[in-house]
């Protein structure tokens, strides 16, 4: 059995296409050994591993050569056209007397025996290696010495290796990229390794300062910054870890260093010092055990002896005192100019050539706020609201949201808290925005809340109202955020807004618009109700139980209703009840299926036919648990309970009732029973629908 | 600051850099006369970078951004600053090995600091011109641009280029371990025990440069300059001259940068104007790469 072994050593991929184009690598050569027969058992050890600098694949257990084999190939009828049959011959190179005969179909046709001879394994993958690395799909990609190779970033060197042996590529040439047995250690070392196997390969790259595991790196990082952090009393923040993971991409050999703040900055907004190290420099903040940020934080460096770690621990907080020099000088100015005063300056920053400016913005969001919290019973102060709302986007026009987007919300906050506006208003400044990912917070107090959806239903109404809806690739204005924003901030808050009715002509009437004759309110809520599912389905993992739940075409906008309608479904089928209830309607559709192909089901049950016991006392049962499924609004687990009443009475009508009777009458009626169940399961969710 | 006198001054770091890159394959060429936004402007690159001969050049840029003017006040901002230019076509193999050995050439020992290439994709609106590439970081600090051109006036760059800017004020700062840009010394005249800094030379002109960019500069004149050197373009183009043409693109540049700089240009405008200086380069290229062939 023979090893496989390859490396594209390029120059610093970023670390957003490392997974992804690694991912495709593997994937496209596994293809090649499956499509060629290439591994005899499915025991197959792959490996592939990514560090800035290299994609690898590695794998065992592949066979030398492929086996031979005969293959037939179909070939014109006999008494096609000669000229027909001539071309088949050549095409396969054998002469016309070696054809075979075979009948298809009543129809004579020729057959020519073909022996595929097995090729070298090696043989098989070089053909296919050009191919292999040329269509991995960058999302962004770029040409360099060559014209007309495309890659994400320049490649340096392939090195491709089979049963211990390195194997030349011919066509690196006219690429001109190199095509050394060799590879090259970290940077710093600057040693050509030369190696048999992956093993060894793995050994020397250790040995000279790559760890070629991107979670060995993470790791290496992670215990750094624990030892640190016992030593020092701090933490790190879970919600970090994708820092560490980034700063793992960016290096062979990461080494955890420690600067420290400045007394000086430490009194500046947390927040303006937190996005500063992590946006300009990918610092990862520390934090004291009350979760305040603490003086401390990490830079991660690719391979840094002890003794130079100094002066560039030295350097690093050099820079980012820079870079708080310049945050500290825009905050002191921002605080001269009053929030208030800020309102002309406002009226300049334009939201969307069609939707105005930002100040027309946060006129309709005063309306749409005012609204929502009427039609939510909301217990708020009038004043509050609507002089949140005034001041809510004001801070778009301070030098520090300017330099740091992210911040856009929080400056206003912390701004709004020096000029002593109340600490409610404070804090739903602060909030507006959230949440801003999926994993990011809700806001929870009435002026946050009503801040936050008022902003999200303004935009999302607007684009779509100038027909800027998203795309399957394009979503500029992030409006599936947004959309998502609105339905977790309803789900976990407990509102009940039926949305389509609030999105109604006086709101619409708001925008000032002349033209939106392409605005079909219908639209704007089939793309909530996808998002919606989205939701549903990141939350559960169950694609299966939401195709289940949407089977009609259209539902309420009333999304919490929706919602817990969904997960008493969720929570039912994984309990015993509910597996019955699956187990029993499948078998009810199996019989409705394969009879309904004989004759027509009707959907009219007559109850004179009722002979049975069991028959009369399902349909009995029917009745009610169809009227529970319609009328309650509510509670949606006791409409389930009811549900699994039926469970008794079905499977006794199982048991008990033979549906395939002679008299016909009779056995179509049992059929338009089974129907009903059906139809009746099917107003809650198509139970058909779950898998177990 | 112990070993001060062993210092590397500014102008070694260019001397430095001029027999690196002397040494290997490229011809120091000088600035272009223009006022230019970005070292990048010079029509060695702009120009030299379309069309099949192979081109290797270096050169110090003085360059201006009217709007980074801080008075002389901001320790790291400058309306008039130095790049030191790279430009290499078709682009090397293992060119960033070559690139490495340029910075240890003016004393910055890869193995003793931390280098990192920050992902930075490069775009210049008013020139159609974009690349792939990176920054470059020593030890946090920005120092160098180093980036693979894909397309310069809207024209796919066959062979590809790929230019390295180092920021030459950064460098010395760093080199030099000052913490403001007006503190580099620029030389170090050993023999009469005399140093000249970086504000000796050009504290006053940012002063002078700042008040005359943001509060005096005419803009009449300036709508008016740019103008004329639009419509000087347009006729040079006419003519078959992209070489001059090219040159009022950079005017009209300057002017453009002028006028945001006195905060004259609204968000619309901008945009139109930027249209415009595009445009024109990208004509000034098409002909440019017609003559060529």
């Amino acid at each position: 059995m023979s090893e496989l072994f390859i490396e594209l050593l390029s120059e610093e991929i970023p670390y957003w296409l490392q997974k992804n184009s690694v991912e495709q690598f593997k994937n496209k050569i596994i293809d090649v050994i499956i499509e060629n027969n290439l591994s005899l058992s499915k025991k197959v050890n792959i490996n592939s591993n990514f560090t800035p600098l290299r994609l690898i694949f590695s794998c065992s257990n592949l066979i030398k050569e492929q086996k031979s084999s005969i293959k037939e190939i179909k070939g014109p009828p006999v008494n096609a056209p000669e000229n027909a049959i001539m071309g088949f011959l050549k095409k396969v190179g054998i002469s016309k007397e070696k054809l075979e005969k075979k009948k298809i179909n009543d129809k004579d046709y020729y057959f020519a025996k073909h022996q595929v001879i097995g090729k070298k394994s090696e043989e098989v993958i070089k053909n296919n290696l050009e191919s292999i690395i040329t269509t991995i799909n960058w999302q962004k990609s770029m040409r360099w010495t060559h014209d007309s190779f495309k890659w994400g970033r320049p490649i340096n060197n392939i090195l491709f290796y089979f049963d211990n042996k390195f194997i030349p590529l011919d066509f690196l040439k006219t690429y001109s990229i190199n095509n050394n047995s060799f590879t090259v250690s970290h940077k710093k070392i600057e040693k050509e390794l030369k190696f048999k196997n992956f093993d060894q390969y793995k050994k020397k790259l250790t040995n000279s300062k790559v760890i070629i595991e991107q979670i060995g790196r993470e790791e290496k990082i992670k215990k750094e910054i624990n030892n640190f952090c016992k030593v020092k009393k701090i933490i790190l923040k879970d919600e970090y870890n994708s820092l560490i993971s980034l700063n793992a991409g960016l290096t062979e050999y990461p080494d955890a260093l420690f600067g420290k703040v400045q007394k000086d900055y430490m009194s500046l907004p947390q927040e303006i010092l937190e996005v500063v190290m992590i946006n300009d420099q990918n610092f990862i903040p520390l934090f004291e055990k009350n979760n305040n940020l603490s003086p401390y934080f990490v830079i991660v460096g690719d391979f840094i002896e002890k003794k130079f770690q100094k002066d560039i621990v030295k350097d690093n907080e050099k820079v980012l005192e820079a870079r708080f020099a310049d945050a500290a000088f825009y905050w002191e100015n921002d605080l001269k100019i009053k929030l208030e005063s800020r309102k002309q300056l406002l009226s300049d920053i334009q939201f969307h050539k069609k939707l105005g400016t930002f100040d027309d913005k946060t006129k309709r969001m005063e309306f749409f706020a005012l609204n929502l919290a009427t039609q939510l019973n909301f217990q708020f102060n009038t004043n509050h609201l609507i002089q949140a709302v005034k001041l809510s986007k004001l801070d778009l026009t301070t030098g520090l949201v300017r330099e740091f987007p992210e911040l856009q919300g929080i400056i206003g906050g912390y701004i709004a808290e020096k000029e002593k506006k109340d600490k409610i208003i404070c804090l739903s400044l602060k909030e507006q925005y959230l949440p801003k990912g999926p994993s990011d917070l809700c806001p929870e107090s009435n002026l946050s809340i009503l801040l936050s959806l008022s902003d999200k239903i303004d935009t999302l109404l607007g684009f779509f109202l100038i027909d800027e809806m998203p795309t399957s690739s394009k979503d500029p204005y992030a409006l599936r955020r947004s959309a998502l924003g609105i339905l977790r901030i309803i789900i976990e808050n407990n509102l009940k807004i039926e949305l389509e009715k609030f999105f109604n002509n006086e709101i619409i009437n708001k925008y000032n618009l002349q033209n939106t004759k392409n605005f079909e309110i219908k639209n704007l809520i089939i793309f909530l109700i996808d998002r919606f599912r989205f939701f549903l389905k990141s939350i559960t993992k169950r694609q299966d139980v939401v195709n289940a739940f949407f089977v009609k075409k259209s539902f309420s906008s009333d999304f919490l209703t929706l919602y817990k309608k969904f997960i008493a479904l969720n929570e039912f089928i994984n309990k015993g009840e509910g597996k019955k209830i699956i187990e029993l309607n499948k078998r009810a559709l199996n019989i409705v299926i394969i009879e309904g192909k004989k004759m027509s089901i009707n959907d009219f049950i007559n109850k004179d036919l009722l002979q049975e016991e069991h028959e009369k006392i399902l349909v009995d049962t029917l009745d009610k648990v169809k009227n529970k499924i319609k009328n309650e609004q509510e509670d949606f687990k006791s409409v389930l309970n009811t549900i699994s009443c039926l469970y008794i009475p079905l499977n006794n009508f199982f048991d008990n009732v033979m549906v395939n009777v002679n008299d016909v009458k009779i056995k179509s009626n049992r059929l338009s029973i089974l129907k009903k169940v059906l139809d009746t399961l099917k107003i809650y969710a198509d139970f058909s629908k779950i898998q177990k | 600051m112990a070993s001060r006198k062993n210092v590397l001054s500014f102008q070694d770091i260019i001397f430095n850099l001029q027999n690196f890159w002397s040494n290997n394959n490229c011809t120091i060429i000088q600035p272009i006369d223009l006022q230019v936004g970005a070292g990048t402007f010079h029509p060695a690159i702009v120009l030299g970078a379309l069309g099949k001969n192979s081109r290797n050049i270096a050169y110090v840029q003085p360059t201006r951004r009217p709007t980074d003017g801080r008075y002389g006040k901001n320790p790291n901002r400058l309306q008039h600053y130095y790049q030191f230019q790279v430009l290499l076509k078709p682009s090397p193999k293992n060119i960033q090995n070559v690139f490495l050995r340029s910075l240890k050439s003016i004393g910055i020992d890869p193995k003793k600091n931390n280098i990192q290439f920050k992902e930075d994709d490069w775009e210049s609106p008013t020139l159609g011109a974009s690349g792939l590439g990176w920054e470059v970081r020593c030890n946090g600090m920005e120092i160098c641009q180093y980036t693979y051109f894909q397309q310069i006036g809207g024209i796919k760059c066959n062979p590809v280029s790929v230019e390295i800017t180092y920021g030459l004020e950064r460098l010395a700062m760093f080199i030099q371990k000052v913490n403001s840009v007006f503190d580099i010394i620029w030389n170090l005249n050993k023999k009469e025990k005399k140093t000249i800094k970086y504000k000796d030379i050009y504290l006053e002109s940012e002063k002078q440069f700042s008040k005359y960019n943001f509060e005096l500069a005419n803009t009449e004149y300036l709508f008016k300059y740019f103008e004329y050197v639009e419509n000087e373009c347009k006729e040079l183009l006419n003519k078959n001259l992209p070489i001059p043409a090219y040159e009022n693109c950079i005017k009209a540049s300057h002017y453009f940068n002028m006028l945001d700089a006195r905060g004259v240009i609204g968000v619309a405008q901008r945009q139109s104007y930027i249209l415009k200086i595009r445009s024109l380069v990208k004509s000034c290229c098409e002909i440019y790469i017609k003559q060529e062939l």
